[in-house]
């Protein structure tokens, strides 16, 4: 049983990591995240980079769909903006990557604020409809483009941050670690004061937080903007590392995988994004060395059964899960936590 | 009870407010039919009238959410009539809502808090950063002046549970923390004692009696209960059918012919 | 002239199959409120029995269909079961994943039990013509445009007049009083999901005639969503009249101007409407109060 935690000053209750207890968690963790590249293969470690990737993508998407209340399917088209425009930064006008990156992040984010006219009007479902059509129309637009390089897509020179070329799996690692915990804790900060407030006041009531002083049109103005920043940020690390873009990166499928990472991780937190990154993009992975060679029928009809086997433990989670890892984790917490009681008494 | 809460307050001016001829439709139905009517500052009106009379609505058409189609409602001399809601907020008027609304799934400090939003202006760019100095400090003075709210309704052993797991009776004692936070020069109370135990009922009216008396806040009461409207208010309007059928003194009010038919109907029981 | 009229009636068919798949997306939606994202995909499985038990097994084509169209309303019917039902309280974006989920279980062991090659549904009157003044009508489209019209006017009178319609309308409408009057909201629900089969195999099997039917016509599928939006989420005359109108209208747009710019125009179509007028043409507004 936890004994009282007592906060002795606003202050230390606004305090994120509070008490030796966390402190210590902590520093294990960082501790961890260090070690990772000296224990994990190459191949596995490049995939963990792709996740890192995506847990910026999805941070965004969480700050929209699980803070704000607004549903967004439209998530990758703004990530493939974010790319496109750090690969056009870089190849036609010579930027470094750091620009080049922040510049793909502004022009999501220039976008994302265009998308978030007509969610001042629409809800739910319609808002949702909206952003697919509004992804369709981008990619659309892309595979016309000759700039754009059409269905194949362009190339990405290779990436430099103060003259260290990124030209290694390990380096891109820890490059990717940084980005995902300054925007996490970015994040976390924004949710637990007043703009983070005012999002989930909107998502919660939103004609009381009208009534109450929060201007509706500015704030869902800003949770697109930051969300789309987050998408093409993640966009134009996606370029810097993988290479090279194309239009199927960044499909309506996409958008999907990335909105059941949110649910399969945890609505609304962001942990729960950087987990449901990671259990999504390794799964495929884990299907795959689980299987091969295993079955003929298996490695002919591979793809299929990859599709079928996404597609089943996408609806398993949901189904059992709804609450994601971290509702798991709070429910075992707070298990353990009562124990031996069976609640927490009064 | 004066806490510093309070004492803050009073030294912030007062302000009346006036509605005149609201009309309100909606499609084919008149829900307000050119009402009129004027609180002082520092007043206690109270309107009644039978369910689906407008009474709602004429908060609603203050509060900004319904656009009157004509008529105006004028707040310390300034004419809110059709300003979007968060910019009457702004100007100070607070409300508690006839059904719950509040924000289920942040706690009752955070809902409390979000009174202070229009107060407290923050910037994106400073709250990702949390420590930036002059963003902290005025968050801290904000959470000072919410903790002090919640003292002063008895709510602070509340104040990190989500409110969506509160009971009726707290989750309206925490909308009217939220309607106070605002620093409100008027208060839109919606029944705020609707659903309540005696108990409950006789502590809410102690803190819109407090709030009243010691910080002069102009308070316009829709209440069905009338013991507390005849106890409480300054003045008394009844409204039927989007009209306003009658004006006056509480006491006289009560007894008054044509209210004892709109809520009594023809058969001349008394109140 | 005669090149507008054409392109017209081929633009009815394919309007006609978007009705069909609209008109599944509205009865769930009407229903429950959720946007099956699987509807495509049912209609493709659908589509692919029917085509596997007529072509490969030798049935005659009327016992093949009939077969798929009760094992269509099954397999909703069993779906809605198993699975939506758990969902019950989720947010309904939640859902929405979750039915995107099952169509791409759908689309996977489809893929591994029916191949991947295009199948092009054969019926007794395949290959035959119809000449009305200047316009030639094959077969396949006279078909089309007769199941899409009877399958209307079966569903109008279904809501209109049936027990279950008028209290799957109710339910539509509000759940919790349906409940109180006595209406059985989960079966509702399972016969709404049902009938999405069974419109769904209609349409699937209309687009195997007209052959444009392979695994991945899901995605295809998923340009019905302007349909149903133009004619309203909630209104089942509406789909028909989405579906009619944006398929003449992709069909004259990708006629007239290129035929890569007919996808655009469903996606263009969805935005405007959308924003001009976003419970489509016969669809009901929502209202909120406080």
């Amino acid at each position: 049983m936890r004994t009282a935690h007592y906060k002795v000053s606003y202050l230390k209750d606004a305090a994120l990591f509070d008490g030796a207890f966390t402190r210590f968690w902590l520093g294990v963790l960082i501790v961890g995240v260090v070690l990772v590249p000296m224990m994990v293969p190459e191949f596995q470690l490049h995939i963990l980079n792709q996740a890192l990737v995506a847990a910026v993508a999805v941070i965004g998407l969480n700050l929209l769909i699980g803070n704000t209340g607004l549903i967004s399917l439209g998530h990758a088209a703004f990530m493939s903006i974010g790319a496109y425009s750090t690969v056009l930064l870089t190849t036609e006008l010579g930027a470094p990557y750091l620009v080049a990156v922040s510049g793909g992040a502004a022009m999501a984010s220039a976008f994302g604020i265009v998308v978030s006219l007509p969610a001042l009007r629409l809800k739910g479902l319609y808002l949702a409809l909206v952003t697919m059509g509004f992804a369709f129309v981008v990619d659309f637009a892309i595979r016309r483009s000759d700039l754009l390089g059409r269905d194949n897509g362009l190339a990405m020179p290779m990436p430099s941050i103060a003259m260290t070329p990124l030209d290694s799996t390990r380096r891109w690692y820890f490059v990717l670690v940084v980005v995902v915990a300054v925007v996490a804790i970015g994040v976390k900060n924004l949710m637990r004061r007043g703009t983070g407030r005012a999002l989930a006041a909107i998502r919660d009531r939103d004609i009381a937080a009208s009534i109450s002083g929060v201007s509706l049109t500015h704030y869902k103005m800003l949770s697109f903007a930051l969300s789309s920043a987050l998408a093409g940020l993640a966009g134009g690390l996606y370029a810097g590392l993988i290479g090279f873009i194309n239009p199927a990166h960044f499909s309506l499928l996409l958008s999907v995988e990335f909105i059941a990472m949110i649910i399969i991780g945890g609505l609304g937190t962001v942990l729960g994004s950087i987990l449901g990154a990671l259990f999504l993009t390794f799964l495929p992975e884990i299907i795959r060395s689980l299987l091969e060679g295993r079955s003929a029928f298996l490695d002919e009809g591979f793809d299929d059964f990859r599709t079928a086997l996404f597609g089943l433990i996408i609806v398993a989670v949901l189904v059992w899960e709804p609450d994601g890892f971290v509702g798991r984790w709070r429910d075992t917490k707070s298990y353990f936590r009562a124990w031996p009681y069976r609640r927490v008494p009064e | 009870m004066t806490t510093d809460y309070m004492y803050r307050k009073r030294q912030a001016g007062q302000k009346g407010l006036v509605v005149r001829d609201l009309t309100l439709q909606f499609g084919g139905v008149r829900a307000l039919d050119g009402v009129s009517f004027e609180v002082e500052p520092g007043e206690l009106l109270s309107i009644i009238g039978p369910n689906g009379a407008g009474k709602s609505s004429v908060l609603n058409c203050i509060s900004g959410f319904y656009r009157p189609q004509s008529g105006s409602v004028v707040l310390g001399g300034h004419e809110i009539t059709g300003m979007k809601p968060h910019r009457i907020a702004g100007q100070g008027v607070g409300r508690v809502f006839q059904n719950v609304e509040l924000f289920s799934h942040l706690t009752v400090l955070e809902n409390v808090m979000l009174g202070r939003h229009h107060l407290l202006r923050p910037r994106w760019f400073s709250d990702l950063l949390y420590f930036a100095p002059r963003g902290l400090r005025r968050e801290l003075e904000h959470r000072k002046v919410a903790e002090e709210i919640l003292d002063f309704i008895e709510i602070e052993r509340y104040r990190d549970v989500p409110v969506g797991q509160l009971s009726y009776g707290v989750q309206k004692r925490v909308e009217l923390g939220r309607a106070l936070a605002m620093d409100p020069s008027v208060l839109l109370l919606d029944e705020p004692v609707g659903g309540m135990n005696q108990e409950e009922t006789e502590d809410m009216v102690r803190y819109i009696l407090d709030v009243k008396e010691q910080l002069g806040v102009t308070t316009i009461l829709i209440e069905h209960h009338m013991g507390v409207v005849v106890d409480i208010s300054d003045r008394v309007v009844v409204v039927d059918f989007g009209r306003k059928v009658a004006e006056g003194d509480p006491r006289e009010i009560a007894n008054h012919p044509e209210v004892q038919r709109v809520y009594l109907g023809e058969s001349g029981v008394t109140l | 002239m005669s090149f507008f009229f054409q392109l017209a009636i081929s633009g009815l068919a394919i309007g006609c199959v978007y009705a069909l798949i609209a008109l599944g997306f509205v009865i769930v939606f009407k229903s429950t409120g959720v946007l099956n994202f699987a509807q495509g995909d049912m209609m493709m499985v659908g589509a692919f029995m029917t085509y596997t038990l007529s072509s490969s097994r030798g049935w005659p084509f009327g016992a093949a269909l009939a077969a798929t169209l009760i094992g269509s309303f099954l397999f909703g019917f069993v779906v809605e079961r198993l699975v939506l039902r758990r969902m019950v309280g989720q947010p309904v974006f939640s859902v929405i994943i979750v039915t995107i989920g099952l169509g791409w279980l759908l689309r996977g062991v489809a893929g591994m039990a029916f191949g991947h090659s295009e199948a092009r549904i054969v019926f007794p009157f395949s290959g035959d013509s119809v000449t009305i003044g200047s316009v030639t009508l094959s077969a396949e489209n006279v078909a089309t445009i007769a199941v899409t019209a009877v399958a209307f006017i079966a569903f109008f009178i279904f809501f209109r007049r049936s027990r279950w319609g008028v209290a799957m309308r109710a339910t539509a409408s509000n759940q919790d009083v349906a409940q109180l009057m006595g209406i059985n909201v989960n079966r509702i629900t399972a016969i709404a999901w049902g009938l999405a089969g069974v419109l769904g195999t209609l349409a699937g099997v209309v687009l195997g005639m007209l052959g444009f039917l392979f695994i991945h016509v899901g995605d295809t599928a998923l340009r019905a969503f302007p349909a149903a939006v133009l004619g309203g989420l909630d209104a089942t005359g509406g789909a028909v009249v989405g579906g009619a109108l944006l398929g003449i209208a992709e069909t004259l747009f990708g006629g007239y101007f290129g035929g890569s710019y007919r996808e655009l125009m469903a996606w263009i179509l969805l935005i405007v409407v959308l924003l001009v007028r976003p419970f489509g043409l016969f669809g009901s507004k929502d209202i909120e109060r406080v």
